[in-house]
């Protein structure tokens, strides 16, 4: 019984952190290229 | 030569101001008493952790040397100066390198002597290879130090950033150091060899130490230009 | 030479193989997790707590390619001048560092139900322990560093004497261990914990690497964003944004 504590805690831990990383930097992805796109209509840079 | 004249100028200016070395001397000499009252009394048990102790007072009061080391050049702008110079940048390193070692070499010849009677350690008889484990060990810490202080000393954080960076780099050193300390203070690694000579058990140990040191230099010596430049 | 973090002011693309390949390794992942999961019988020796080990184990390799990764790319930094690299190693940094960390959490896991201590002074979870210590040191010094030549080639120089002291640190921990202790290493290993550790250990990889081109590709947008706000203001413009 205890036992099972440890695993499913090492194992969610461990999917947590990695799911939560991966969302962390697509958002991150997201916002730099809305934030690059918006650049696009001032024009100007050659 | 060039190496020469920065280690001049470097011990030149400390000789100077004296202040440093004497605020930093007594500082390790104030550690090691702190550490004493954590430890407790027990003079049995002191001298147990007495290796530990010292290079670990050693690794606290060197580390405030190294930044110095190259603040008197950034306040007056003579680094640029310095870079400016013809020849090898290695000598800079090399240079300051040298003058660390000698600053940090002094204070522990204070520190040793201080521990020995505070810890109830005899040194008396193994004075040659705790100079030989001390040295080599003090050498790998410099060269890291001075070599991390080169980029640490430009920042503003750099107070916190030095130790940062360059404590989890020494920890292979400290367990090294404290090892081959601790076995030669605790008198039982001398055996003797078929020669009729001795050799040290903490040999082991100490090619630790040499070769952490080995790597580090030649690694500082060629990271250095990369690190100075501009 | 102080080219190299000027001269790129286009917008990247962003690669097509990106997203797509984020979903496949996401879904690899799952797949092998859930396959080794349900196949692995209790072990002998350590019952259903092997399960651990096949997240463990894995995380445990990237925590020595990613530091890999940032040796190459800082040597490559160092001898090409070529901002990329830089980008590279920062980003295999990063992400090294949550493996790192990962492995450390799990491994005192691990140790709590079978040596009955959360944390041992085991030569492998030792050794992680100071690579974290280590390359936290490295991102302090890119987030203090202010001057981005200046920040790359440093932490290039920082990045090739960490990798160095990896060997020496595992070395010297194991062999400060062995005076106290004999370390037990179970070798009970069938061919379903060998296949499901294979599987995982490719699972592992695949979102080691698109974790690292994701975080690259973002610090790439994120800089041609900089560099194309500093040329117009430069050239007087109005700034958006």
């Amino acid at each position: 019984m205890s036992e099972w504590y440890y695993i499913w805690l090492a194992l969610g831990i461990t999917w947590a952190v990695l799911g939560g990383f991966m969302l962390m930097l697509n958002r991150r992805r997201i916002t730099a290229e809305r934030a690059v796109r918006e650049l696009e209509p001032g024009g100007g840079a050659s | 030569m060039r190496v020469g004249a920065i280690v001049w100028k470097d011990l030149t200016a400390e000789r100077r101001t004296k202040a440093n070395f004497n605020s930093v001397a007594f500082l390790a000499a104030l550690i090691l008493l702190l550490f004493g009252f954590a430890l407790g009394p027990d003079t049995e048990a002191l001298r147990n952790v007495a290796g530990g102790v010292l290079w670990l007072t050693v690794l606290f009061s060197g580390v405030l040397s190294f930044n110095r080391s190259y603040e008197q050049e950034l306040e007056n702008g003579a680094l640029e100066m310095l870079l400016l110079y013809p020849g090898d940048r290695r000598s800079i390193f090399l240079g300051k390198l040298i003058a660390n070692l000698t600053f940090v070499l002094l204070v522990e010849a204070v520190l040793v002597p201080l521990a020995a009677i505070l810890y109830d350690i005899p040194i008396w008889g193994v004075l040659g290879p705790l100079a030989l484990v001390l040295f080599l060990g003090t050498f790998g810490f410099v060269t890291l130090g001075t070599f991390y202080a080169a980029m640490a000393s430009r920042l503003r954080a750099r107070e916190v950033l030095l130790p940062l960076l360059l404590f989890p780099m020494l920890i292979p050193l400290l367990i090294a150091a404290v090892q081959a300390t601790s076995l030669i203070l605790s008198g039982d690694m001398m055996v003797g060899d078929a020669a009729g000579g001795s050799t040290l058990l903490s040999g082991s140990w100490l090619r630790v130490i040499v070769v952490f040191d080995i790597v580090f230099f030649v690694g500082a010596l060629y990271a250095f230009e990369h690190v100075i430049e501009d | 030479m102080d080219t190299s973090y000027s001269d790129i002011a286009a917008v990247p693309q962003r690669p097509r193989w990106l997203l797509p390949f984020g979903i496949f390794a996401t879904l690899f992942l799952i797949a092998s997790q859930a396959a080794a999961l349900l196949m692995s019988a209790p072990d002998r020796d350590m019952g259903h707590l092997q399960k651990i080990l096949y997240v463990h184990v894995p995380s445990a390799w990237m925590s020595m390619i990613a530091p890999a990764i940032v040796f190459v790319a800082s040597v490559l930094y160092l001898w090409k001048r070529q901002a990329k690299h830089d980008m590279v190693a920062a980003a295999a940094a990063q992400v090294g560092i949550v493996f790192i960390g990962l492995t450390l959490i799990q491994g005192s896991i691990w140790a709590r139900p079978t040596w009955g201590i959360w944390w041992t002074w085991d030569p492998r979870l030792t050794t992680t322990a100071i690579l974290f210590l280590i390359y936290a040191g490295y991102l302090a010094l890119r987030a203090f560093a202010e001057d981005e030549d200046q920040r790359a080639r440093w932490s290039a120089a920082v990045g090739i004497m960490g990798f160095l002291n990896v060997p020496i640190v595992y070395m010297s921990v194991r062999w400060w261990r062995t005076i106290h202790q004999v370390q037990s290493t179970p070798d009970t290993m069938d061919a379903t914990y060998k296949l499901g550790l294979r599987l995982n250990a490719f699972a592992f990889l695949f979102i080691l690497i698109f974790l690292i081109a994701l975080r690259y590709y973002i610090a790439r947008l994120e800089r041609a964003r900089t560099a194309v706000l500093e040329e117009r203001t430069l050239a007087g413009d109005k700034i958006h944004v």
